[in-house]
């Protein structure tokens, strides 16, 4: 009878896998040419805090792990139409910025590139955009996790699209807490704190929304993003800075194509990938592909922290430190430690009065800095 | 055994029509002392009135030694043929007939009912089969002469008979059955009303009637003037390889069409499918220039067309998405199916208003004669089809429905995954045919689908595709006969979005034809048939509406304005032959279309891309008022060249219009893709086509080849501009770029269409490109080269085989090859937004991984005995048995900064299923 159950319920199972989901698996082209190495434009006029940023990169070999391909040695400005242009400040990383710039609302600007090639490339001239504040950024518990959430809206119904760029900081600590550390032969009281830190990572995603089909120009509660539950982002504390900039309708066009075409393919019903080309051009010949695009506009922040203690019930993530282990370090065995990798955790005394030796532990269990954050806390903490 | 004994043994007795009949009041008195048979028989025929006849040889042995005392001669002959293998029949005449092994019939003559005809309760050991008695029917009606017209001495000249040829069991019409007499050859073929009509020299003829499945008839005419014959076949019940009908032997070589492909549901029913049911289009796609972009897709891509190129009919009313389920079924309920032709080229003049084809859905009419019934069950859906007469012999009905239990399945698998979701469908099709008279006949169809899916996600979809139509079959004369249809058709589909509740919405969409045309057959000579006909299409568009759900959601309505249209077209067309080797058609469409108001149509600036910022202005028509007129002839043009008496060249140009197109953006048919009018800004795509093929039959035409070639040019195919966004866009014809289109192939087929293997090979090479023509960058795809459409797969091979064990086992094999479909695939990476992302290639510039798949199916009938409670049958089958992962699609994601590529595959597993059918 069970038998007979179970085979069933795997006849079954074959046919709803194989007709509602079929099977994906990795892919990689076999004809996937040598890069076309192409110039990426990135370029933003900030008008809240008059300040112009353009990043310039070429495009690498599909699946490369190596670092962005920067172009430096540009020579970028800034243009007002009907108006000066301004160059941008190269900072030999391929970014080029320029600060206090005296923009004004509703005034067009575009930028302008020339390589060290010698090759030139602009964009179309951009309207600065007004901004409403941002009204809110809330976050709600659900089963995948905690969703953060932006709401906005403009009364005077002409902002219409939007888009958010953040920044989340959370705070976490390491295994175990070091207040020793070994130097020149023998143990010292070390005077960092390297068991509590904040990691910061900027956002990653295109989040892009319009109010267009709507009758007031109301955002309501757009998702930003989703912490989910395998994350320790919220094991301590957790900060997001949210970013909201107004776009053009052809700049909401061109980040939701991208983020259409990159982010969000595959399901029976997608529309067909293509290329996705912005608002600049190669001068030299309009058909050679340039990536990118150019925006202006006002921008408004906001931040907002969840305390481990505000989540409900049941969120708490377990604090694992899988594969620590603290070893001791007998005093006799100290001059030795210094062929050693680990770290220092604290003193072990026997009875609180003998000490006996010190507790150690691998980098990635004592220092947290290992992890990719900084043991200093942000002015905002 | 027994019975194919039977059936061979029938031919060997010389039957005589005469009944037994319990007449003999005359009783016999006398004394036979060991006296030959022969002497017996002198001496009873001396004293009474009886008559012996029979073969003295069979019965020269026999010695009667008996006494009788008023005994009835029964009585007297059966003691003297007690256990001996003699028979005897006495009639109403007192004629006494002996046989020997058999009895003889004991029914009268056909046309002799009315006369009291019971058999002779005397002799009871009667055992003649049904069979046999059916067979015999059968001779003595085709033995009988018909008299056609009022009878005269003057034999000179030509007359015509005319009528239907029906199945003597279910009194359905057979269509494409061939009506012909031999020497001189000189034929016609049913149409699809199982009409037929052939005019000959007056005088004696032997007219055969031949049709696949069926048994070959003939009457015997006397033909005297004009008049009408009806003729019944009977079914083909015991498909032996020696009973199969030759008729259609011959059809690809001496047939005027080209490029048409007809498949009758036996053959259909005999293909391995995925799901355990018969699904025509994915028959079609074993065919050669049938694609698909890919499993589960559904529409099909005839000879480099799009999938909304092809006229899809249901029993004449136009089907706009034959697909159930995300295109894993088509919405035709095999048991309700008759027949289905495809044509791809050599389009006759009585169609239009599609470019690429026309598929020609039939569905059987309802038993005329009893009540029956038939269905299935398959580990997806079940189906049931009930038939018969309303009015005895003049109205019938037939009725299918089929439903899907996958909604159930789902909810048996318990995973997370599925939780939220749905997915069903059920569909019912059938038709009323009526008989008014011999010259009036009406036919009522209906067609209704339904689809509602939610797949793990907070939206539901659902779409449904509904038709009617009437038609009125009129003959004016044996020579001319008119049809009259009126037709209704609607497609509509809704989203429904609840999982924000400021954000809930309803979207949905609609389209719905009216149509009325009046098509007229005129039979001018044996070697001349002339068609025509009117028609006219109004079109009504719901192109979009968007809608709040729910009190607390802000959505504002958004509802895109109504479209009208109204297509006309008038017709005619000859079919004539020449001369025994040549036959000509030529025909042309004469096509007229008004873009309707009321609307209101947005201009644009001069010499600047069609784009919404560049809209200057907007002009509002008013209702009735015409927007646009587009019109053009469309020739058509046929010819059929016999080569030899087994091989001909065939060559056949059309041109075709389209007012009306499907705009999709994704590559296969999706259910939120919408269909449009043309309008000042979407012109009319317009297809012309060449073919030429050579069609050949191998040794005692077992074996048919045929080669056909084709060029095809498109003007205003459309495509897309990157990312196009066609639901709710108010200014739809910013997003669209105009393509020229050009597609050229050929066609190899191989085809064993008998004997106990059976099966055919094709393979096609094939290009469909595409070229933008604009002038603005935006606009231009692939910097305005040629570039390959989505559908566009060079080469294509399939193999079809069966293999019948005996009558009651079959295997089947079938296998697929094609080259994988283009795809723009991504050539670099870059970041943008803290993200990798993708560069594309050109668009269609590299291809996924090639096609192949291989199923298998075996099929159990139940036993062939005629008479019995249901027939049925199993199909155990496993699709894709080789379990290769055919690429679905190649797509790439971008994940916490990678870049990730995927190939997506449905039926990526051989997937068994085990179907049970049944008749009754």
């Amino acid at each position: 009878m069970t038998m007979k159950n179970t085979f069933l319920k795997q006849f079954k199972n074959i046919w709803v896998i194989a007709i509602l989901i079929g099977c994906t698996e990795p892919y990689t082209p076999p004809e996937i040419e040598n890069n076309p190495n192409i110039l990426v434009v990135d370029g933003f006029l900030d008008g809240t805090k008059r300040e112009c940023i353009v990043s310039l990169a070429r495009t690498q070999r599909l699946g490369s792990n190596e670092q962005p391909n920067d172009e430096t040695g540009a020579v970028v400005s800034l243009q007002e139409n009907g108006g000066n242009s301004i160059a941008l400040i190269d900072h030999n990383n391929g970014k080029y910025s320029l600060s206090n710039i005296a923009v004004s609302v509703q005034k067009e600007y575009k930028i302008h590139v020339k390589t060290k090639d010698g090759m030139e490339y602009t964009s179309d001239y951009v309207v600065l955009k007004a901004s409403p504040p941002i009204d809110s950024v809330t976050w709600e518990a659900t089963d995948q996790g905690i969703q953060i959430q932006a709401t906005t809206h403009d009364p005077l119904n002409i902002a219409r699209y939007y888009q958010w760029i953040f920044v989340e900081t959370w705070q976490y600590t390491s295994a175990y807490y070091s207040n020793m550390k070994f130097q020149n032969g023998s143990a010292v009281l070390r005077d960092d704190d390297i068991y509590t830190c904040w990691q910061q990572v900027p956002s990653t995603n295109i989040i892009v929304s319009s109010s267009d089909k709507l009758t007031q120009d109301v955002i309501y509660k757009n998702p930003i993003t989703l912490l989910t539950k395998t994350t320790d982002k919220y094991l301590m504390r957790y900060s997001i800075l949210v970013q909201q900039r107004v776009l053009s309708k052809e700049g909401y066009n061109f980040w939701s194509e991208l983020q259409k075409n990159t982010e969000n393919l595959g399901t029976l019903f997608d529309p067909q990938p293509s290329q996705i080309l912005g608002n600049i051009y190669d001068l030299q010949n309009a058909k050679n592909p340039v990536l990118g695009y150019f925006s202006a506009s006002y921008t408004s922040e906001k931040r907002i922290f969840i305390n481990n203690a505000d989540l409900p019930q049941g969120y708490l993530p377990i604090k694992t430190f899988a594969g620590c282990r603290q070893d001791t370090v007998l005093l006799v065995d100290l001059p030795k430690f210094g062929n050693s990798s680990n770290l220092l955790t604290q003193r072990i005394v026997m009875g609180g009065i003998i000490l006996i030796g010190y507790g150690s532990s691998s980098v990635d269990c004592v220092d947290c800095r290992a992890k990719g954050g900084t043991n200093v806390q942000p002015d905002f903490w | 055994m027994n019975l194919l004994f039977r059936i061979s043994s029938i031919c060997l007795i010389s039957v005589i029509s005469i009944s037994s009949f319990g007449q003999q009041k005359e009783l016999i008195a006398d004394n036979f002392t060991a006296i030959k048979f022969e002497q017996f028989v002198i001496q009873v025929e001396s004293k009474t009135s009886f008559r012996f006849f029979y073969k003295p040889l069979l019965l020269d042995t026999v010695v009667v030694n008996l006494r009788v005392e008023n005994q009835s001669i029964a009585d007297v002959l059966t003691q003297i043929f007690i256990g001996t293998d003699f028979h005897f029949v006495i009639d109403q005449s007192n004629y006494i007939f002996i046989t020997k092994g058999r009895e003889i019939a004991g029914s009268l003559p056909d046309d002799f009912f009315g006369i009291s005809s019971q058999g002779n309760k005397t002799i009871s050991t009667f055992d003649i089969s049904d069979y046999e008695k059916k067979e015999k029917k059968r001779n003595q009606i085709e033995n009988k002469l018909y008299n056609i017209g009022a009878r005269t001495n003057n034999l000179q000249g030509t007359a015509t008979v005319a009528g239907f040829v029906r199945s003597t069991l279910s009194g359905e019409p057979i269509i494409g059955a061939a009506v012909f007499i031999e020497n001189p050859m000189i034929g016609v073929a049913t149409d699809a009303y199982g009409y037929y009509s052939i005019s000959l020299q007056k005088g004696r003829h032997e007219l055969k009637i031949k049709s696949v499945g069926m048994k070959t008839g003939q009457r015997q005419i006397m033909l005297y003037g004009d008049g009408k014959l009806d003729i019944d076949i009977d079914e083909d019940v015991t498909p032996l390889k020696e009973v199969i009908v030759e008729a259609d032997r011959d059809v690809r070589v001496t047939s005027m069409q080209m490029g048409v492909e007809k498949l009758d549901i036996k053959t259909m029913k005999q293909m391995p499918s995925a799901l355990g049911e018969v699904d025509v289009l994915k028959v079609m796609l074993s065919l050669p220039g049938v694609q698909t972009v890919g499993e589960g897709a559904n529409g099909i891509n005839v000879r480099g067309g799009a999938t909304n190129q092809n006229l899809i009919l249901f029993n004449d009313a136009t089907i706009y998405n034959p697909s159930h389920l995300f295109g894993f079924f088509s919405t035709f309920n095999p048991d309700v199916l008759k027949s289905v032709e495809l044509y791809k080229s050599g389009i006759n003049a009585d169609y239009g208003g599609r470019l690429s084809s026309v598929l020609d859905v039939k569905s059987r009419e309802g038993n005329l004669k009893k009540f029956s019934g038939s269905g299935g069950i398959s580990p997806i859906t079940g189906r049931l089809t009930l038939e018969g007469p309303i009015i005895k012999e003049r109205t019938s009905f037939i009725v299918g429905f089929r439903s899907t239990y996958s909604d159930w399945l789902l909810k048996q698998v318990n995973s997370k995954e599925f939780e939220n979701s749905t997915a069903s469908f059920y569909d019912i099709n059938g038709n009323i045919s009526h008989k008014i008279n011999d010259k009036n006949n009406l036919y009522a169809s209906f067609y209704l689908s339904k689809d509602r899916f939610k797949l793990n996600s907070d939206t539901a979809y659902s779409y449904s595709d509904r038709n009617a139509s009437l038609k009125w079959r009129h003959n004016f004369s044996n020579k001319l006969f008119g049809v009259f249809t009126a037709g209704f058709s609607k497609y509509n589909y809704d989203i429904l979005s609840d999982k924000n509740p400021v954000n809930a919405f309803t979207l949905d969409f609609a389209v719905k034809q009216l149509n009325a045309k009046a098509d007229f057959n005129y039979f001018v000579s044996p070697k001349s048939t002339i068609s025509a006909g009117i028609s006219t299409t109004h079109y009504t568009l719901w192109p979009g509406n968007q809608q709040p759900n729910g009190e607390q959601s802000i959505v504002a309505q958004d509802k895109l304005e109504q479209e009208q249209g109204l297509e006309s077209a008038i017709y005619v067309g000859e079919n004539y032959d020449v001369n025994p080797r040549l036959s000509l058609y030529i025909g042309a469409r004469y096509s007229l279309y008004q873009y309707l108001g009321p609307k209101k149509v947005y201009t644009y600036a001069d010499n600047l891309p069609l784009e919404e910022r560049n809209t200057i202005d907007s002009v509002q028509y008013k209702q009735g008022e015409v927007i646009t007129t587009y019109y053009g002839l469309e020739p058509r043009f046929s010819l059929r060249y016999s080569l030899h008496k087994n091989s001909s060249l065939k060559f056949s140009y059309n041109r075709m219009r389209q007012y009306i197109q499907m705009l999709s953006n994704t590559t296969a048919v999706a259910p939120t893709d919408i269909w449009k009018l043309s309008d000042p800004y979407i012109q009319p795509q317009i297809g012309d086509q060449i073919s030429l093929g050579y069609y050949k039959n191998i040794g005692r035409k077992q074996l048919e080849t045929s080669a056909e070639v084709y060029y095809k040019l498109t003007q205003n195919a459309l495509d897309f501009k990157g990312g196009a966004k066609l639901l709710l866009n108010h200014q739809i014809e910013t997003d669209i770029v105009n393509a020229n289109g050009k597609a050229y192939g050929i066609e190899l087929m191989l085809k064993k269409p008998y004997g106990k293997l059976n099966g055919w090979i094709t393979y096609t090479y094939s290009r469909s490109l595409l070229q933008t023509r604009n002038t603005y960058s935006s606009e231009i795809i692939n910097r305005g080269e040629y570039y390959p459409s989505n559908y566009d797969k060079p080469h294509s091979a399939n193999f079809i085989g069966n293999y019948k064990f005996n009558r009651r086992v079959n295997f089947s094999l079938n296998m697929n090859y094609s080259t994988g479909r283009p795809l723009t695939i991504p050539l670099a990476q870059y970041e943008l937004s803290g993200s990798k992302r993708v560069y594309y290639s050109d668009r269609n510039k590299y291809r996924i991984p090639d096609y192949f798949r291989m199923d298998i199916s075996l099929n159990f009938e139940g036993n062939h005995k005629i008479k019995k409670l249901a027939h049925s049958s199993w199909t155990f089958a496993i699709y894709n048995l080789t379990g290769r992962n055919n690429a679905y699609s190649v797509f790439f994601v971008s994940k916490d900064g990678k870049i990730e590529g995927y190939k997506l595959s449905i039926f990526a597993e051989p997937i068994p299923t085990i179907t049970y059918n049944f008749r009754f």
